[in-house]
């Protein structure tokens, strides 16, 4: 894609996933790989960092004999996920103004 | 590559993370390959790209310098918004405004009573040569008007009764009147200072 990825945009993303429900790592990285042309290894930076400043936080669930790390908003995570959504509504409508020059009626 | 090929080169590559901090990046890594599958793990380690990318990013999330340049470190764009950290320009910029109102809220046993003591003393100044002046005049006055009546009764007595009074009469207003003119130019000017204090307090903020 033409349109490089901000780390802003990953923790939104992320933080969007996991409020839908509280699930694992590869399942995340998955749902973002959807959308975007990120790996696995850009995606840990961002789940630290969510966990770090108490956006998501972390419970071991067992599975098949071995552990698998959940994630889960936090109260902090859900008005920031709200904030990122309010300011994506505000950045995609600048961007459109100009982007389709006002003629996407869509 | 293996997972467990992978899992050890990373863990050498890491050597110098805290050991808490290591431990989650490989269960993090564990995990990934276990669940995509133990039949994909080349796959799986071919799409988790350089394990020296790996390395240096989380030895710049974690403030160790990174030996290289990372290809995939992201650029400083993470809002701070979330974090704990307090953004240091904010106190750049110097005091918000609801700060420095919070401070003058909370400064007032300091400057209340300073202001208080500095606006007695000036009072009680002016009014002492005010009631000075005042009754040099009264009594000048009087003793003007005495003088001038014991004239008639006898002269010598009355005159110096009557010098003495206007004596009195003449250094009361030359007391009382500069001060009054000082005291109220005193009381316009300050009047200025505030109202333009407050104005100039205000429009740095917009709100005017």
């Amino acid at each position: 894609m033409s349109f490089p990825i901000s780390a802003g945009l990953l923790d939104a993303m992320v933080l969007s996933i996991v409020d839908r429900g509280d699930t694992y790592g590869y399942e995340i990285t998955q749902y973002i790989r959807n959308a975007v042309d990120v790996s696995e290894s850009t995606l840990y930076p961002v789940l630290r960092r969510l966990q770090k400043s108490e956006l998501l936080e972390t419970y071991d669930r067992e599975y098949m004999g071995r552990n698998r790390r959940y994630y889960h908003v936090t109260s902090k995570g859900v008005s920031a996920l709200s904030q990122y959504r309010n300011d994506w509504h505000e950045h995609k409508k600048k961007i459109d103004s100009i982007l389709l020059n006002g003629s996407d009626k869509a | 590559m293996k997972r467990e090929e992978f899992l050890e080169q990373l863990k050498k590559r890491l050597s110098r993370l805290p050991d808490d901090e290591l431990e989650n990046v490989l269960d993090y890594y564990n995990e990934i390959f276990l669940d995509a599958g133990t039949e994909n793990e080349e796959q799986t380690a071919k799409n988790l790209g350089s394990i020296d990318d790996i390395a240096r990013q989380i030895y710049a999330d974690n403030n160790i310098a990174p030996d290289g340049n990372p290809e995939f470190i992201m650029e400083e764009v993470v809002d701070k918004r979330h974090s704990e950290a307090e953004p240091p320009s904010e106190k750049e910029k110097g005091m918000s405004f609801g700060g420095k109102l919070l401070l003058i809220i909370l400064l007032f046993p300091i400057w209340l009573p300073l202001i208080a003591v500095i606006s007695a003393v000036l009072f009680s100044v002016a009014v002492t040569f005010i009631a000075l002046g005042f009754s040099l005049g009264i009594a000048g006055a009087a003793l003007t008007a005495v003088g001038v009546f014991t004239i008639f009764t006898a002269p010598p007595i009355g005159m110096v009764t009557a010098g003495t009074g206007l004596v009195l009469l003449s250094l009361g207003t030359i007391i009382a009147k500069p001060l009054f003119k000082r005291v109220w130019s005193g009381l316009v000017s300050l009047l200025n200072w505030l109202t333009g204090k407050a104005h100039g307090f205000l429009a740095d903020r917009g709100a005017v």
